[in-house]
């Protein structure tokens, strides 16, 4: 126990205790901004729904833990997805030693809306299933532009240069349509 | 630099069109991460706790039993046991958690993590070799001393086959599938 503690042990404790309020506080409000990117990020590495309410979960946790470390040198955003992709990429990594398949589920997704117009659905399926397809390293700067982030962010999130994040936009772009394009093709 | 093309704006209306997370409180997540945590630790003191039952069961049974035979199986234990821990710690040092590196660097941790489960690969295969070397030779030698039967010996035979068979199967599974990931990591350097 420190002097302080010793000296002032309600004093500390309630010092802990507002930190962690505070704490918890800037955790919602980054989750009320970012929580529906970082959903659509978990969809971007897990097709089996509860695998990717698991890497969602593992995200969420991550940014829990890391977040007392944050020291703003970078923006909250790049803070985010830095954190969010490091932890997809871990969970790959266990689901492969797994032996775990990442083959599509064809089970509807549940999160699914009734409001959404069916043909719509089927676009945003297909999108979504050729970007999973895509290899990692332009699955991300892909999703990160779709995202909005400006390939200045995008470096930063992935630790590479600028030109190399539109390198490999302009792959994953090419990559992208081929995959759309063939899947058109199958259809018909 | 923006790409606002009509293409990226596209799929970019259909990628956040996909309906919103759900949310757990910081109270639940903060229950997690300790959960998780004691879990781990939990794993980490299983296995320290297994190595050190078959030190002492191994030093017990050589006490009890006291012979040059004994002896040596005990030093076999004790040396297999202390190599394997000292392998396992020194080939998975400082290759956990790296929540605030970039990327890029935690890509190149990803992909020592591969490797590291390759030498770990590597490191098994040598010392089945090595029990086998032991563990056949005794059982053969027990057998010609008429110290064992004949059924009791190709049952100790067949049980050292299948385990053998068993790890060497398991071996070539844990290697292809990390050098399937260590394929797709060096994928990772396109476009760099």
């Amino acid at each position: 126990m420190s002097a302080e503690e010793e000296a002032f042990p309600g004093r500390t404790t309630n010092i802990v205790e507002a930190e962690r309020n505070q704490l918890e506080r800037e955790y919602e409000e980054l989750w009320s901004t970012f929580g529906p990117s970082l959903s659509r990020l978990a969809s971007s590495y897990e097709s089996e729904t509860h695998a990717r309410e698991d890497l969602l979960q593992e995200i969420r946790l991550a940014i829990w833990v890391a977040l007392p470390r944050f020291r703003r040198e970078s923006s909250l955003r790049t803070f985010v997805f830095r954190v969010a992709h490091n932890r997809a990429l871990t969970h790959v990594w266990r689901r492969k030693r797994a032996g775990v398949s990442e083959e599509a589920e064809e089970l509807p997704d549940p999160r699914s809306s009734p409001e959404v117009d069916a043909m719509q659905r089927v676009d945003q399926l297909r999108l979504i299933e050729a970007i999973r397809q895509l290899p990692i390293p332009f699955r991300q700067v892909l999703t990160l532009a779709l995202e909005d982030l400006t390939h200045a962010e995008i470096a930063a999130v992935l630790g590479i240069s600028e030109n190399n994040v539109a390198v490999r936009m302009n792959r994953a772009r090419n990559l992208l349509r081929e995959k759309l394009g063939s899947r058109e093709r199958l259809k018909r | 630099m923006m790409n606002r093309d009509g293409e990226i704006e596209s799929w970019r209306a259909q990628w956040t069109s996909q309906a919103d997370a759900g949310d757990r409180t910081p109270g639940e997540l903060r229950r997690k991460a300790v959960q998780q945590q004691r879990s781990l630790r939990a794993r980490h003191l299983f296995e320290l706790v297994m190595a050190i039952i078959l030190l002492i069961f191994s030093a017990g049974f050589a006490a009890r039993n006291p012979s040059v035979e004994v002896y040596l199986w005990a030093a076999v234990v004790w040396a297999g046991t202390i190599v394997a821990a000292a392998f396992s710690l020194w080939n998975w040092r400082s290759l956990w958690t790296a929540d605030l590196k970039s990327v890029a660097e935690f890509t190149e941790h990803y992909r020592k993590r591969c490797l590291a489960g390759i030498r770990a690969v590597r490191f098994g295969k040598l010392f089945l070799v090595v029990q086998v070397a032991i563990s056949a030779p005794w059982l053969t030698g027990d057998y010609l001393r008429h110290r064992m039967s004949g059924v009791s010996f190709g049952l100790a035979m067949l049980v050292l086959a299948a385990l053998t068979l068993g790890f060497v199967l398991w071996f070539a599974h844990f290697q292809r599938r990390a050098s399937l990931e260590l394929k797709e990591l060096n994928g990772m350097d396109c476009g760099s």
